[in-house]
């Protein structure tokens, strides 16, 4: 048995050890062409699902812009808290799968201090990149610890909808804001007053910022002490419970987020609604929505300390352990720059950061509704900066969910957010 | 003499009789610790540290004092620079005199850090990577160790550090130059480049233990556990005696009862939040209609309508498989008890509960044991359904857990809480095997 295997087997040996000898004499021949191929770098650029397509867009012009690097889109899920965790998940294990990445303002702090993000100060300073194009707000969200962790992108900001063929002039104070929603539910075939987001999740946190900060409260200060328990966020918070507990705003608010505040504005329920400027597009598209035509926007109603709407948007950030930091950057540099921002304005009506596109005539030609928002992302208030944001927020999500829902008053709320937010910080210092 | 050879050589051959034995199951003992025991170990390990994967220090397991050179040689790099460009510029005479200060301090930090050749080595190999911008990927490499008087020296130098930013900022007429805020940035920052020891015993279990969150959702999850389970074990009971009668189609029956269970848990969770919906939920509008609830928003929109949600949702995925298990227990009794109850003129309630219920005693065990470790470490079904909302109400312990682990990336502190989740399910199972053998005991009599 084993003398007949045994040739067998040494056959078998040479058979592969011709193979391999082949394959290495046809790897050294194919030596040249390969280096060429290798001179590109490939840039894997992550985002949440671009339903729009200018993404892809922007990555083509990029692609034919240049010959040596060559940029990858990989679409995320849209939830912002998936990618925050897929990023996390994966940065923490120092992988290298995602090279430049999108960034919610929300994250810079955190990622800074992880330690996930490259700061790019010496490549702004060495390329001359003028950071007083981009809005101002979303330089700041980018800035953590004296460092700019990555380059603004598209802006988002709260806005105040209403229908035109129910309410000739938007409230201009919140206090108005109720008494027109009491007054004129139920006209031209709407269900409710106010729809807004008072759901467990980060978009109750907008809210919140929105009214404490136009009733002149504060969360943190800048040098991230807490500071919320003041008169200006209890009298904030005090009105969003007021509005949430009242009988013009659907019955189940604390399941509203943006979806559910879109559903109902475009199925005609609502006279009034916060959300952001994504909705003007859908309320206005005729095959979407059935209130196309009697749709304005307005700055969102004010308080005793003005009006204010919370600053959303994505930045983009460059993985710390990126093998191409160079060639990222100089993806980051088109995307975030003139040429990108330009294709996501036109292709995917998204709010430039870098204003001198507010005076170019195509994008404006393509999206004239531009001119109303870009006052908004400029008064824009940043939520708190801080190394720990998901745990505040978090916190904020609980305590003033509870007050929407009538468990706690609103003192008692601020004054637990105080205590937990001061005790986080300090376990985390 | 000679018996006691025999007796020797039999210990002989029995001992390696049971070596055998062991070495056979040795391997499977391995499996059974790497694949159960060893990420349970893990999970308590990590629950004793400050653990914080978003914490620029505090993202690794420390028990000395060391020195994060990544960090260090960053920013003392950038302070550097900053300093130089700043005496070069045309800043007041007044800052300009403060500036040699800083830079002194400087220099005995890093003295006072890299006190000798090996670190300093190590200094300068760090620094080739972060002057190219290439992350420091080595740990060994990252820190070196330093006695806690050098760290508390080196923090003293840091606050040494900070005054001097802070005095040469107070010389500014104008509002501080970029160079500056750099500077007291850094300042502020340096000291953070030192690790401590991040291992803190048992203290997340005294904090969660003092806070109110771990016992409320320890509450949510036992209500939701206790609910769900009494209830599916009732209905999976009548589907399993109705299945295990004789009747035209009762094969196409068995198998469509068990469709809800072979829907994903996430797919089923969906399906239920857009008929509890408060705007256009069918069941919502149902339940409304025949005056069961007051208005058809509380289903998701009250904590303890929500909670109620998730119940049913629950029983309902989960029946077909209690009844499966009970069906199984039916076939195994004897149907001559029955024929002989019958004719000894017993009638069917009788029969269930002198026969079958005694007799599916420890099926029913078992079936309780299995849904109740199941439904206790419920989250697909809560995160989709109501994501622990409203305002916390319907917030169970692995829900908490993922919370603290992957949104607030602090591992040590979710730990914990994870371990408690495998503390209670411990009890449980001992509180039931307790129960099953006693049951059995009786049952022998």
């Amino acid at each position: 048995m084993s003398s007949s295997v045994r040739p067998r087997s040494r056959t078998i040996v040479a058979l592969i050890a011709a193979t391999l000898l082949l394959l290495s004499g046809a790897a050294a021949w194919s030596g040249g062409a390969q280096e060429e191929v290798d001179e590109t770098v490939t840039i894997t650029w992550a985002r949440g699902v671009d339903h729009t397509g200018a993404s892809q867009k922007i990555v083509e012009a990029f692609n034919a812009s240049q010959d040596r690097i060559v940029v990858e889109l990989l679409e995320l899920p849209a939830d912002e808290g998936s990618q925050h965790d897929a990023y996390v998940t994966s940065f923490s294990g120092e992988g290298t799968e995602y090279d430049v990445f999108n960034s919610n303002v929300i994250w810079p702090a955190e990622f800074s201090d992880a330690g996930f993000a490259l700061p790019v100060d010496r490549f702004i300073e060495r390329d001359g990149i003028n950071l007083d194009d981009y809005v101002e707000g979303y330089i700041d969200a980018y800035t953590f610890r004296g460092q700019m962790w990555g380059m603004p992108w598209y802006g988002n900001a709260g806005l105040l909808y209403y229908r035109t063929d129910i309410v000739d002039t938007p409230p201009e104070t919140w206090d108005e804001l109720i008494e027109m929603a009491a007054r004129y539910v139920g006209e031209g075939g709407t269900r409710f007053g106010y729809a807004f987001q008072a759901d467990q999740y980060e978009g109750l946190v907008c809210n919140a910022v929105e009214f404490i900060a136009s009733y002149g409260g504060e969360i943190m200060d800048f040098d991230g002490n807490v500071t919320i328990n003041n008169p200006g966020t209890i009298k904030g918070l005090e009105k969003l419970v007021e509005i949430a507990q009242r009988d013009f705003v659907p019955a189940d608010i604390v399941n509203f987020k943006e979806h559910e505040t879109l559903t109902s504005f475009i199925a005609g329920d609502v006279v009034f609604a916060r959300n952001w400027p994504y909705m003007w597009g859908i309320s206005q598209n005729e095959q979407e929505s059935s209130v196309a035509g009697n749709v304005g926007t307005a700055p969102l109603p004010a308080g005793d300390a003005g009006s204010a709407s919370a600053l959303g948007g994505w930045g983009i950030m460059i993985n710390r352990f990126t093998e191409n930091p160079e060639e990222a950057w100089e993806f980051v540099k088109f995307l975030t720059g003139v040429e990108g921002q330009r294709i996501h304005a036109i292709e995917g009506a998204q709010l430039p950061t870098y204003t001198p596109l507010y005076r170019d005539q195509e994008v404006m030609e393509v999206n004239p509704a531009f001119a109303m928002f870009e006052e908004g992302i400029r008064a824009a208030v940043p939520r708190p900066t801080s190394p720990i944001y998901p745990e505040i927020s978090d916190i904020i999500q609980i305590e003033l969910s509870r007050a929407i829902v009538g468990e706690q008053t609103v003192v008692q709320a601020v004054e637990t957010m105080e205590r937990r937010m001061s005790e986080a910080i300090r376990a985390a210092r | 003499m000679e018996i006691r050879k025999t007796d020797g050589s039999r210990l002989r051959k029995g001992l390696s009789e049971r070596q055998t034995a062991y070495a056979l199951i040795l391997p499977a003992m391995l499996v059974i610790f790497a694949v159960a025991v060893f990420p349970l170990l893990q999970t308590f390990y990590i629950s004793l540290f400050d653990l914080r994967l978003n914490h620029p220090t505090r993202n690794a397991r420390h028990f000395v004092h060391k020195l994060n050179l990544e960090q260090y040689v960053d920013m003392t790099d950038r302070g550097r620079s900053a300093l130089a460009s700043l005496s070069d510029s045309d800043v007041s005479d007044d800052v300009l005199r403060r500036l040699p200060a800083i830079g002194e301090t400087l220099d005995r930090l890093h003295d006072t850090l890299v006190s000798n050749p090996d670190r300093l080595d190590q200094y300068e190999r760090v620094r080739d990577l972060v002057v190219t911008f290439e992350p420091v990927r080595e740990s060994s490499l990252r820190y070196f160790r330093i006695s806690g008087l050098e760290a508390n020296e080196a923090l003293s130098l840091a606050e040494q550090l900070q005054d001097d930013v802070a005095r040469a900022i107070a010389a500014t007429r104008e509002s501080p130059s970029r160079q500056l805020r750099v500077l007291e940035q850094i300042s502020q920052d340096v000291g953070r480049s030192i690790v401590y020891p991040n291992f803190i015993g048992l203290g997340h279990y005294a904090a969660h233990f003092a806070d109110t969150r771990l016992w409320s959702s320890l509450i949510n999850t036992m209500t939701f556990v206790g609910f769900a389970v009494l209830f599916e074990l009732v209905f999976g009971m009548l589907i399993a005696l109705l299945i295990n009668r004789k009747f035209l189609g009762r094969g196409a029956i068995r198998a469509t009862v068990l469709i809800p269970w072979s829907i994903p848990a996430a797919v089923s969770a969906l399906i239920w939040r857009y008929m509890y919906d408060g705007q256009f939920g069918i069941v919502a509008r149902a339940l409304d209609a025949v005056g069961l609830i007051g208005d058809s928003s509380v289903m998701l929109s009250t904590g303890s309508g929500a909670m109620v949600s998730l119940i049913v949702a629950d029983i309902w995925k989960t029946t077909p498989f209690m009844a499966l298990l009970l069906l199984g227990g039916l076939q195994t009794i004897d149907g001559t008890l029955y024929e002989s109850a019958r004719v000894d003129g017993a009638r069917s309630y009788q029969q269930f509960f002198r026969i079958t219920l005694p007799l599916l005693k420890n099926t029913m065990m078992v079936a309780i044991i299995f849904r109740s470790l199941d439904t206790f470490k419920v989250f697909d079904l809560v995160y989709v359904l109501t994501a622990g909302g409203p305002a916390n109400a319907t917030e169970t312990l692995s829900v908490f857990a993922y919370r603290l682990m992957f949104r607030q990336m602090n591992f040590g502190s979710g730990s914990a809480v994870a371990v408690v989740v495998f503390i209670c399910i411990t009890l449980l199972s001992v509180v039931y095997v307790k129960a099953l053998d006693s049951d059995m005991l009786t049952g022998h009599k």
